[in-house]
């Protein structure tokens, strides 16, 4: 017996809380051509608003639904865990839909082993409209011998769910456009009347595909489909033998769940980046660490040193008992990170940034570590900032630049030689609060320090060009 | 001395460079007290023509001379960007020839040029300037570039020198003067300049952004640091440069003596040979076309009128131009093209002897005031109008004939308008697509709608962000700036030399097609000429009428020899019985009919013209109407002189040409003034502009005893015409198509009908209102079948009708109506036919060789039942159909017969709809006529006999759905059953009520009450409601005209 669960507005439902707390949401997808409604919230679509109607059309109807841009990658991702979640049901999962197809996105799954398990149908189908209500994903759901059988029926009407195959409308069966129109238009409606004509004449007309098919409806042929596998990702748990106090004791034991960590990293040829560790007391919540690793990695040396210096941070609550590992997604290797496995621990050569800065930032804390970066800007005060990442900085700009920028700028001393200028800086009006609109001067003061003076050319206009006494700003030193 | 002359310039023509357009350039340089400025756009001369009038108003009207150079920029292959200028003519020309083959080389909007393309030129008519950039100066191919200068062109190049107050100025200044002693070439002063005042800075940021494909704010380095790119006061130009740098500036722009104005411009004259003067083959032309229009002899009012026009042609020098549009007329009647011209040339005893158009002069009572203004020099106008489908023909035609060299198409410059411009605002400022989206669709298609703040506040947009402030200020700046240049829609320009000597000429979207860089009013305003070869689909329809005429009866009509005054036919047309007759076949024009009761071909020309936005809003609507029921003796004129502008159109002025002459007549403005006025109302609403003529207009005609009342009354309509104005001389020639097309739909509807069909799309109606009108007046009309039909609609005989007395033809819908069906598998088919008849399906789908689409296609559109019995029958054979390679393959074994449910009278509609797009069997609604009785619904035929207020229900499919700009936001829909339209007008507060319903109901139940002006019938509506549900699967769709 086989469940087929169709999601109509899977674009939508699959972005989970966040899109489905707007009450109105379309989302829109551009590859039709012009841009299409692939998905609309329940509310929307009581307004008249159906899938693929022409989005301004959609808007007519629901003006103040906001619009989403699609995103395939997260919808397949999304679907990826719900087949994760179904496996929980059934061993044979079979999820897919056609070429990012959203109106094709499906699972199908065998329930007639689980039925004992799960306390009868009615107690199974029930859990499962619970999960998928508790989702938040709107589906239409159908039961049948085969797998194709239960998808004619997952796309039956509601009206029609009770009748027997026979009197669904063609519609439902998946077979290709034209075999359908064609079908149609000799006056066909119900699959029972396509499957009362001899196969013969249908094999003239429409080949052994049709034939095939409605043999795997029927459950004469294999379904065929290919089966879902869980993605890998290494979760486990490790029970210690005796409750372990304090983290030296912990690091010790923890030196064993890397190096196991490692290996099995080392036999699918993948590494990580995350790596989550629950530590499980006897008395009190459970205390939970995460490790960011800069770039992924499957050394357990690496993974054990990293802990240590989280570690060393770290005050126990309470005797631990046992240890949750869980990391993500395991990524296939790349090769230069090779060097990291034969790390040991001696000086970092240059090349080796991840090791080193991950040692940082586990000693200093993660936001005390960053990187200079040079945006392409005129704005002097916004030509470097702060940065995660070390990053690809546009060649700075030509013009020369002090050293040291004062932030904020500050009065200017007095008697002010200048020795060049000005520079007009004047940009940035798209942004009220940055705007600048200044002359730059190099100059000299009376320690014979070179500064980087400006005055504002707005002050000119608003003392009427006072050239005289103009007021003078020192916004940066050239040592 | 303390001048200045600008020589590096860029205005809006660079395209997403330069912030100003040109005439603002010159302006403010010419306020600056600059002595001269050039404008150097990126390879391109197509500001030239703005700049010069430019040059001209500052000189005229603000008494400031300033010189106009004209130059261009160039960035070669190296990386090295070079300033040229015109000098004299011969630098003129070698810049033009230059920027095409440059352009030519590229796609449209972009071009290729490196230093090896330059260096064995003739350029000694122009000035070089190398124009290094700040830290480039010491690059490798600059010295090349310098060297090879200094080496050739010694006397007439420089270094540009441009400070904008960045930081190294100073070592930029010192790199160039080594440059300058190394080379001996003079370092000149130039601005680089980007826009005309520096409040035009954020517009500057906005192109580069566009230019990047990027946000401003991301755009960083690439934005300029400062906003010194502007035309700077010559003090300041003064205090940053060194003397000599602006002494070498302003002796090279004495150097440069070109002007614009002194360009020759010939018409082509292979037309002539030496033994004719061109005045002499005209008048020859013009005496034969005479001898056969009047073999009689010509009338002598009409040789009065010849004589004169020819005379003036002489005089303006302008034989040449009505040669060659005669030699274009004449190419196209020798190959069968229908033609027809218009304008105010084109509409002349000369032309209609020509041929050139078949309004005739002498019979139509018209008064042509405007020939051709001498007063003014301008070139004459004729547009021609071809077969839309051929037109391609006599393009090709003018290729060949005049070689690419001497033909290419006017530019039309796209202007900014206030959603392109929220687009591309919106964008660099980082809005999402859907916020662009959603502030341009609140926006106005038109310029002049208003206050674009007041449009998106209507919208429930929040105008006060300051981002949307900022948003829209630039916006409004952007409005009206030139975006890209495109192909103007069929002006020729020809030219006795290579055109490229005289304007550049680049490429256009069109493989083959190259336009020139000015448009019309450039064309116009330096005396090139321009012929317009456009396209017209009522000409393919009436062409293939005669055709289909010729080939039932055997005779041949032509527009010249259809007969005028038609009784018949002004009947029909008093009736507003109009579908499918050109012009005057939309709803607005049929409810004006049996008002206007149009009863001489005059009376056609003034429906054509006043049924306009334009006569609309200036109210002239209804005063007409009035005075049509008065007796003419009761008419009042304002004065004697203009009885005689006004007393054709009962003293309501129509025509665009009317109001000039009401402005020459009672207000004294000589023929340049009434020109300025006319082309002030075709811009005022973009340009403003229009009350510094209220008031010229006010004292002239006070001046000559007119009250001020009837002035302000004027000066309103003037304002009404906009830029709608129709004038005369276009009317004249559509009226006449007006009358043949309503002549044959008259007494050839089958033939009319089927012309229509095969010139679809085309018109106001779709072929499903076509056929039933048709149908209305007794055509017989039979579906499309394999048996019978061509690709094209066809007439055949009624058996037992003799063809002789009153040929009534049926009509046979031809293969082209089933959708899906391609061409070729059409003709395959009926060349399969000639062979003999198809004996079944299998042997059809055999010799026509029918691919399963085809196949599908004909079996759905219920074109086999002479063949496989009905649709469903059809399907099932013709899916077990296929082609066999081997003609002598045994035949497939026949099957057992099954049975298929047969099709019902809604299924037979609904697919006729889907396949056909419309059906020979009942109307769908006859099928839904109970349920909706229940509901109370009227028929429409006894909705439209209600008494005026009279409310009811009636329902239709909608087949027409209009919100005419000039309405007011009223939105009207026709809606049709199975006794025929009824016609809905929904005000604006009702629409927003029901807008969804409105626009897209297939199937829509109106509650209203009619409203009735004699025979004009309306149903205003209170409710509206949805119906389509009922009709299921039904596709007929509406065809919308926004």
């Amino acid at each position: 017996m086989w469940l087929a669960l169709l999601f109509p507005h899977w674009a939508l439902d699959s972005r989970g809380a966040m899109a489905s707390q707007k009450a109105l949401a379309l989302v829109a997808d551009s590859s039709l051509g012009r841009r299409h409604v692939i998905a609309a919230s329940e509310a929307v679509v009581r307004s008249g608003v159906q899938r693929l109607m022409e989005l301004a059309d959609a808007q007519l109807r629901a003006p103040d639904a906001c619009v989403l841009e699609r995103r395939a990658d997260a919808e397949s991702a999304a679907l990826e865990r719900l087949a994760g979640w179904a496996w929980r049901y059934s061993a044979q999962v079979h999820v897919a839909r056609e070429s990012n197809n959203v109106a094709t996105t499906r699972l199908v799954f065998e329930i007639g082993a689980s039925l004992r398990l799960f306390g009868g149908q009615r107690a199974l189908i029930a859990r499962i409209q619970d999960n998928l209500a508790d989702f938040g994903y709107r589906h239409n759901a159908g039961i049948g011998d085969t797998p194709a059988m239960a998808l004619a029926r997952a796309h039956a009407p509601r009206r029609l769910r009770s009748q027997p195959l026979a009197r669904l409308p063609l519609s439902c069966l998946a077979l290709p456009s034209g075999t359908l129109a064609s079908l149609q238009a000799s006056g066909l409606r119900e699959i029972g009347e396509l499957l009362s004509l001899p196969s013969a004449m249908l094999h003239k007309r429409y080949g052994a595909e049709l034939l095939e098919y409605l043999d795997r409806l029927h459950g004469f042929r294999p379904h065929g489909l290919a089966c879902y596998r869980p993605p890998q990702r290494h979760i486990t748990r490790h029970e210690l033998f005796g409750a372990v106090e304090s983290v030296q004791g912990l690091a010790f034991v923890l030196r064993r769940v890397f190096i196991e960590l490692g290996a099995v990293l080392r036999g699918a040829g993948a590494a990580i980046q995350t790596l989550k560790l629950a530590l499980i007391h006897d008395q009190a919540p459970t205390t939970r660490l995460t490790l960011h690793l800069s770039a992924p990695s499957r050394s357990a040396d690496h993974f054990e040193r990293i802990a240590q210096y989280r570690l060393a941070r770290l005050d126990l609550v309470a005797p631990v008992l046992e240890i949750g590992l869980a990391t993500d997604q395991l990524r296939p290797v790349e090769p230069d990170q090779q060097t990291i496995e034969h790390d040991n621990s001696a000086a970092p050569t240059p090349g080796h940034w991840p090791a080193v800065l991950d040692r940082l930032r586990a000693r200093l804390g993660h936001d005390a570590v960053y990187w200079l970066h040079a945006p392409a800007d005129h704005r002097p005060e916004r030509a470097s900032c702060r940065a995660e990442q070390p990053t690809d900085s546009p060649t700075p700009s030509a013009a020369p630049r002090p050293l040291w920028l004062i932030e904020p700028p500050r009065p200017a001393p007095a008697n002010l030689r200048f020795i060049s200028g000005p520079e007009r800086i004047e940009t940035g009006w798209w942004d009220e609060a940055t705007s600048v609109r200044r002359d730059y001067f190099r100059a000299v003061d009376g320690n014979g320090r070179q500064l980087w003076v400006y005055r504002r050319l707005d002050d000119e206009v608003a003392t009427g060009s006072n050239v005289d006494t103009p007021r003078y700003y020192l916004h940066g030193l050239f040592g | 001395m303390s001048g200045y002359a600008e020589l590096c310039c860029v205005s809006a023509f660079s395209f997403q460079r330069g912030a100003s357009v040109p005439e603002e350039l010159v302006l403010q340089a010419a306020k600056l007290g600059y002595e001269a400025i050039a404008i150097t756009d990126e390879c391109s001369l197509a500001g030239a023509v703005r700049a010069l009038q430019a040059a001209e108003t500052a000189r005229d009207t603000h008494g400031i001379a300033i010189k106009l150079i004209l130059g261009t920029r160039l960035m070669l292959a190296e990386g090295i960007e070079i300033v040229l200028l015109a000098r004299d003519f011969a630098g003129y020309t070698q810049l033009c020839r230059l920027i095409t083959e440059a352009r030519r080389r590229a796609t449209k909007g972009h071009y290729g040029i490196s230093q090896t393309d330059i260096e064995g030129r003739d350029l000694s008519g122009c000035r070089l300037l190398v124009l290094p950039v700040h830290d480039v100066a010491s690059g490798a191919s600059l010295h090349t570039v310098l060297a090879w200068l200094s080496a050739t062109w010694p006397h007439q190049s420089g270094i540009a020198l441009a400070l904008h107050r960045q930081a190294r100025d100073g070592a930029h200044l010192q790199s160039l003067e080594n440059l300058r002693t190394r080379y001996g070439l003079p370092l000149v002063a130039v601005g680089d300049v980007h826009m005309h005042r520096r409040s035009r800075r954020a517009l500057q940021d906005v192109f580069t952004a566009l230019r990047f494909n990027t946000t401003v704010a991301e755009a960083g380095y690439r934005l300029a640091s400062n906003g010194e790119r502007y035309l700077r006061p010559i003090a300041t130009i003064k205090k940053l440069y060194p003397a000599h740098a602006i002494e070498a500036a302003r002796w090279a722009a004495a150097d440069c003596s070109f002007s614009l104005r002194t360009i020759e411009y010939k018409y082509p004259s292979e037309l002539v040979d030496d033994t004719r003067s061109a005045d002499d083959l005209l008048k020859k032309y013009v005496h034969r076309g005479c001898a056969t229009i009047w073999p009689e002899g010509i009338p002598a009012k009409t040789k009065k009128q010849i004589d004169s026009e020819l005379e003036v042609i002489g005089r303006m020098n302008y034989a040449h131009y009505f040669l060659t549009v005669y030699d274009i007329v004449r190419e196209a009647n020798q190959r069968g093209i229908l033609c027809q011209g218009r304008g105010s040339a084109a509409n002349s005893a000369v032309c209609y002897c020509l041929g050139i158009t078949a309004v005739d002069p002498t019979r139509n009572e018209l008064l042509f005031e405007r020939f051709i203004s001498e007063a003014r020099k301008e070139p004459p106008d004729i547009d021609v109008d071809f077969e839309h489908e051929r037109r391609e023909e006599i393009i090709q035609y003018i290729y060949a004939k005049y070689g690419r060299h001497r033909a290419a198409l006017a530019a039309t410059v796209i202007h900014y308008r206030p959603r392109s411009a929220m687009r591309d605002v919106g964008r660099v400022m980082g809005l999402s697509v859907d916020q662009i989206d959603r502030l341009s669709a609140a926006l106005s298609r038109r310029s002049d709608d208003g206050s674009l703040g007041d449009q998106l506040a209507e919208h429930g947009i929040d105008i006060g962000q300051p981002l949307l402030e900022k948003i829209l200020w630039l916006v409004n700046d952007l409005i009206g700036f030139p975006r890209h240049l495109s192909q103007h829609v069929g002006g020729f320009v020809l030219s006795d030399r290579p055109l490229e000597e005289l304007v550049p000429v680049e490429n256009a979207d069109m493989p083959d097609r190259t336009i020139i860089q000015w448009d019309k009013d450039d064309l116009e305003a330096v005396g090139l000429m321009k012929i317009d070869v456009l396209a017209l689909g009522m000409l393919s329809c009436i062409r293939r009428c005669f055709d289909l005429i010729e080939s039932h009866t055997g005779q041949r009509l032509s527009m010249a020899s259809i007969p005028g005054g038609d009784a018949p036919t002004y009947a029909m047309i008093q009736k507003a019985d109009t579908i499918g007759v050109f012009q005057i076949e939309s709803r607005a024009q049929m409810t004006m009919l049996p008002r206007l009761k149009p009863a001489r071909f005059f009376d056609l020309v003034v429906e054509v013209a006043i049924v306009r936005p334009g006569p609309i809003q200036g109210g002239m609507v209804h005063p007409y109407l009035e005075a049509r029921n008065k007796n003419p003796a009761d008419i009042e004129y304002p004065s004697e002189a203009l009885r005689g502008v006004l007393e054709r159109t009962l003293g309501v002025p129509i025509f665009q040409e009317q109001v000039m002459k009401i402005a020459m007549v009672a207000a004294g403005f000589n023929g340049n003034e009434a020109n300025g006025l006319r082309k002030s109302m075709a811009a005022w609403k973009k340009e403003g502009g229009l009350e510094s003529w209220r008031e010229r207009l006010k004292s002239g005609m006070r001046a000559n005893g007119y009250d001020d009342d009837f002035a302000d009354r004027i000066f309103e309509q003037i304002k009404g015409f906009g830029s709608y104005g129709f004038p005369e001389s276009h009317a004249v020639s559509f009226a006449l198509l007006v009358y043949i097309s309503a002549w044959l739909k008259c007494h050839y509807p089958a033939a009319f009908t089927a012309a229509l069909l095969n010139s679809q799309p085309m018109g106001f109606y779709g072929p499903s209102q076509l056929v039933t009108d048709a149908r209305n007046h007794a055509v017989d009309v039979r579906k499309p079948d394999v048996r019978y039909s061509d690709w094209d609609c066809t007439l055949e005989t009624v058996p037992g009708v003799a063809a002789a007395n009153e040929p009534r033809p049926a009509l046979r819908l031809g293969l082209s109506r089933v959708k899906g069906l391609s061409p070729d598998a059409a003709q395959r088919l009926v060349a399969a036919r000639s062979c003999g008849g198809f004996r079944n399906v299998a042997d059809l789908v055999q010799r026509a060789a029918l691919d399963r689409r085809a196949r599908d296609a004909l079996a759905r559109a219920d074109a086999l039942e002479g063949l496989a019995g009905n649709r469903h029958n059809a399907q099932w054979h013709i899916a077990a159909a296929r082609v066999h390679d081997d003609l002598f393959a045994d035949l497939d074994p026949p099957e057992d017969p099954i049975a298929l449910p047969e099709p019902a009278e809604g299924t037979d509609i609904i697919s006729d709809y889907a396949n056909l797009g419309l059906t020979l069997r009942r109307h769908p609604l006859a099928l839904l006529r109970k349920t909706l009785s229940r509901k109370g619904v009227l028929h429409a035929r006894s909705f439209n006999r209600l008494a005026d207020q009279q409310t009811a229900h009636v329902a239709g499919l909608t087949t027409i759905r209009q919100r005419p700009g000039s309405a007011k936001g009223t939105t009207f829909v026709t809606i049709e059953d199975e006794t025929g339209p009824v016609n809905v007008v929904i005000w604006p507060s009702v629409f927003a009520q029901y807008r969804v319903a409105v626009t897209s109901a297939r199937l829509l139940r109106v509650i209203g009450h009619m409203q009735r002006a004699g025979p004009v019938t309306h149903c205003v509506a209170r409710h509206i409601v949805d119906d389509s549900a009922l009709l299921g699967a039904l596709s007929v769709r509406s065809r919308d005209f926004h």
